[in-house]
């Protein structure tokens, strides 16, 4: 009689394979004896006893052990190979049934009778109708569609406010009620800081920036992007300054919006005076002196606006703000400026984030590098075909033009990648500028396509003679679901400098051609 | 191979919102295990056999997961994500076992009942091993216990080998059930002799019994305990039974096993000491 066995390491089967394999195994002719078991101690101790051998093996590593006649041990091991070596077959039956699913804002409140917020994201047509039916049924409501009518959209929200009721939206991306995260929002700390935002990704960098600061967020409230129009007259935007006036939870507000029509910033920053709890604004584009006053602080940049309302939270004031490059910055800067060759002059923004592309234009303006934009902010031009940028050109690739039956780029980044890669291969190009948006509802991989995009730039521009700044922004936070610390590490080792914020970033551009400038002088 | 899946349900002692990593372990047919930080979870698409650490995908879905072993996970905001693929946990229910009631009129008739499905299908030395660790417990004799238990962990056929099925369905009798009343201190100490015992045994199954000790039962047993102790409806004991016996091959027969013995044994013992 012989004795055999094969072990196979860190092999997992479950259990009915186990028992179908011995089975089939003792089945042989001539076997004698065998056991397939999983090489725990007792195991391979009992085996031993049984004459079956002595192993050495661990306890995750999966044994088989035979007697019989010779041939049939080889026999034997071979078929249970061939049978632990089998691809898996198809499984996942079940016992349990489908439930009844839930198809209207009626039938969820009838399951659920203490549900007070509806967020409503169905084609535009339908929206105003079924963000109605959630205002009848006494709902809070979030209109995440778009192209709703104006006059819907006033309808829906003179309704809810006669009812003491909340309209976000239409077209309103982005939230975070009572800790959580609604559309395109990141995952960040709750506190006393309470937000009313018109701007979707200035709603992002402000909450995710206060988030990194230390502080956390009461509530961040989304308006949608017409509220401040004078045809909607801020009811959205004065509904939630009055809510976070009287949330307990909230200390310090901020307000978030492009700036509004002057009757309307004029109503909205008499709320916010009126306000016992001090306001950070930030009209984008505003001067912030216009809007500082008792009690309400003016913010230039969204960044500024976060470290504003942290800083009145820590020690009482609002600090200035500013963005300033530290000396090892500027002078890292200056020599990549340097080391460009002639002819690269130009930024080339690719953003994802409207307000992002919006304030870089602002800044980049404010030191006097003025371009083009498919959205352009006051002194720049647009951009005649949005597939050729001009000089300095900074785009808003979530806008509709480049959106139209496509994916946003913070979904499916592929054509904001293919842009940065053009940008890159214009030998006019000094600065390729963008931002990368994380949390929920943005891709859970927004950078894997832009990481190759970079590497081949960078070596077709060396082999050519250039060198493009890649300069970077990454709108998220720790706990979002991508993985924030990962994504700064592989942008970095790619060569992009990565800045903490979109102003930030937008600053260190400005920088690179003003050094530019001044070179080619 | 990319894939997206929503979570039905998963068990209340995983959290997903904590930011952690870890990397899928094992790939079955019908359930994947995952190490995340110093546990394993498990991910299934069967609602029935939930348990505290396991993830439950919709019925009928398919675990096309061969290649994936050994992948990173990442645990990000309520989001499981391993190689192109990601399982979105925000909405699922949260699965805890409910705590089983005293033991209603008919309780031992139901042992009997069950006894009687679940011991044709255990594996032949079940009975005896939970026979011995129980009164090896009750001894009071530290080095029995610890013999007893060296040669039960790790012992007989299937992943998790029977002697570990066996101890954590003695675990649940007497973590859950109240007819036992120095049942949670039995447990303590039996958890405490397996702690050294626990690197003898196959990886998965040392999870298992490390969360038994910790007081996480599967569905399958909590359910059955439930329609033990009654009251129950006629169907309750035998739909609880078939569920808890459909785990894995001998498994489920085994834990059940533990289970009723350890009442049994308990409950002779209070019937001694109260005569």
């Amino acid at each position: 009689m012989t004795v055999n066995f094969r072990a196979y390491p860190n092999l997992y089967k479950d259990s009915v394979s186990l028992m179908t394999v011995s089975a089939q195994v003792m089945a042989v002719p001539g076997i004698e004896a065998a056991s397939v078991v999983m090489a725990s101690a007792t195991n391979v101790e009992n085996l031993a006893a049984a004459g079956l051998g002595t192993f050495d093996v661990k306890p995750n590593d999966l044994l088989v052990a035979v007697s019989g006649t010779e041939e049939a041990c080889d026999a034997a091991l071979a078929k249970a190979d061939e049978l632990l070596k089998a691809s898996a077959r198809d499984g996942g039956s079940s016992e349990t049934g489908a439930t009844q699913p839930v198809t209207s804002l009626q039938m969820a409140v009838a399951k659920d009778p203490a549900a007070n917020f509806a967020l409503i994201s169905v084609p535009g047509d339908y929206a105003a109708a079924e963000a109605m039916k959630a205002l009848h049924l006494g709902m809070d409501v979030m209109v995440f569609s778009d192209n709703v009518p104006v006059a819907s959209e006033l309808a829906l929200k003179h309704y809810a406010d006669a009812q003491g009721l909340m309209v976000m939206g239409p077209d309103c991306g982005t939230a975070i009620v009572n800790g959580i995260p609604l559309g395109f929002a990141n995952v960040v700390r709750r506190g006393p800081i309470g937000v009313v935002g018109a701007s979707g990704t200035g709603t992002q960098e402000v909450t995710v920036r206060i988030h990194q600061l230390g502080s956390g967020v009461s509530q961040a409230l989304g308006t949608g992007g017409h509220d401040l129009s004078e045809a909607i007259g801020g009811i959205s935007m004065l509904h939630g300054l009055k809510a976070l006036d009287e949330d307990p939870m909230t200390e310090v507000i901020v307000l978030i919006s492009k700036p509004p029509a002057a009757e309307i910033a004029a109503k909205v920053l008499g709320l916010a005076e009126a306000s016992a709890k001090p306001v950070v604004a930030i009209f984008l584009g505003a001067d912030p002196a216009t809007i500082t006053r008792n009690g309400v602080h003016g913010a230039a940049y969204l960044a500024q606006a976060a470290d504003m309302a942290v800083g009145l939270l820590k020690g009482g004031k609002s600090g200035t703000g500013t963005i300033t490059i530290k000396p090892e910055q500027r002078r890292k800067l200056e020599d990549i400026a340097r080391g460009m060759a002639a002819g690269q002059t130009f930024v080339r923004g690719v953003f994802c984030g409207g307000t992002f592309c919006f304030e870089a234009q602002l800044i980049h303006a404010a030191a006097g590098h003025t371009g083009h934009s498919n959205a352009p902010t006051e002194g720049n031009g647009k951009l005649a075909d949005i597939r050729k940028s001009i000089g300095n050109t900074i785009l808003d690739m979530g806008d509709d033009e480049f959106t139209q039956g496509r994916p946003h780029p913070m979904i499916d980044p592929s054509l904001r990648d293919a842009r940065v890669r053009d940008e890159a291969a214009d030998p006019s190009t000094a600065v390729v500028l963008f931002d990368v948006v994380l949390g929920y509802g943005a891709t859970l991989d927004p950078i894997s396509g832009l990481i190759g995009v970079i590497g081949n730039a960078a070596s077709k521009a060396k082999a050519q003679g250039r060198k493009v700044a890649f300069i970077g922004h990454v709108c998220g936070t720790d706990q979002d679901p991508q993985n924030r610390a990962a994504i700064i590490q592989s942008l970095q080792s790619a060569g992009v400098m990565v800045a903490s914020s979109n102003a930030e970033a937008a600053v260190w551009s400005a920088a690179i051609l003003s050094a530019r400038q001044g070179a080619a002088a | 191979m990319s894939a997206a899946w929503q979570a039905v349900a998963i068990g209340a002692a995983i959290d997903v919102t904590t930011g952690v990593d870890g990397q899928v372990h094992s790939v079955f047919d019908r359930a994947v295990n995952l190490s995340v930080g110093s546990n394993m979870w498990t991910i299934i698409a069967d609602e029935a056999r939930l348990s505290p650490f396991t993830i439950c995908l919709p019925p009928r879905t398919t675990l096309r997961l061969g290649e994936t072993r050994g992948a990173p996970i990442h645990v990000r905001a309520g989001f499981v994500k391993f190689g192109a693929s990601v399982i979105d946990c925000r909405a699922a229910c949260r699965w805890s076992g409910v705590a089983w009631v005293a033991a209603s009129e008919g309780f031992e008739a139901r042992l009997t009942l069950t006894a009687g499905r679940v011991r044709p299908v255990a594996w032949t030395e079940a009975g005896a091993l939970a026979t011995g660790v129980l009164g090896a417990l009750s001894s009071g004799q530290p080095d029995l216990l610890n013999r007893t238990l060296a040669q039960t962990v790790g012992r007989g056929p299937g992943l998790t080998p029977s002697g570990d099925d066996v101890i954590v369905g003695i675990l649940a009798a007497l973590m859950l059930s109240p007819a036992l009343r120095d049942g949670p201190a039995q447990a303590r100490r039996l958890t405490r002799a397996l702690t050294p015992l626990l690197r003898t045994t196959t990886e998965i199954s040392r999870h298992l019994l490390a969360q038994a000790g910790q007081g996480h039962f599967s569905r399958p047993l909590h359910d059955l305990g439930l329609a033990l102790h009654g009251p129950s409806t006629e169907r309750d004991l035998p739909q609880s039974i078939d569920r808890a016996l459909a785990v894995g091959g001998t498994s489920g027969a085994d834990t059940c096993m533990g289970l009723i013995i350890a009442m049994r044994h308990s409950n002779s013992k209070l019937e001694r000491s109260a005569a």
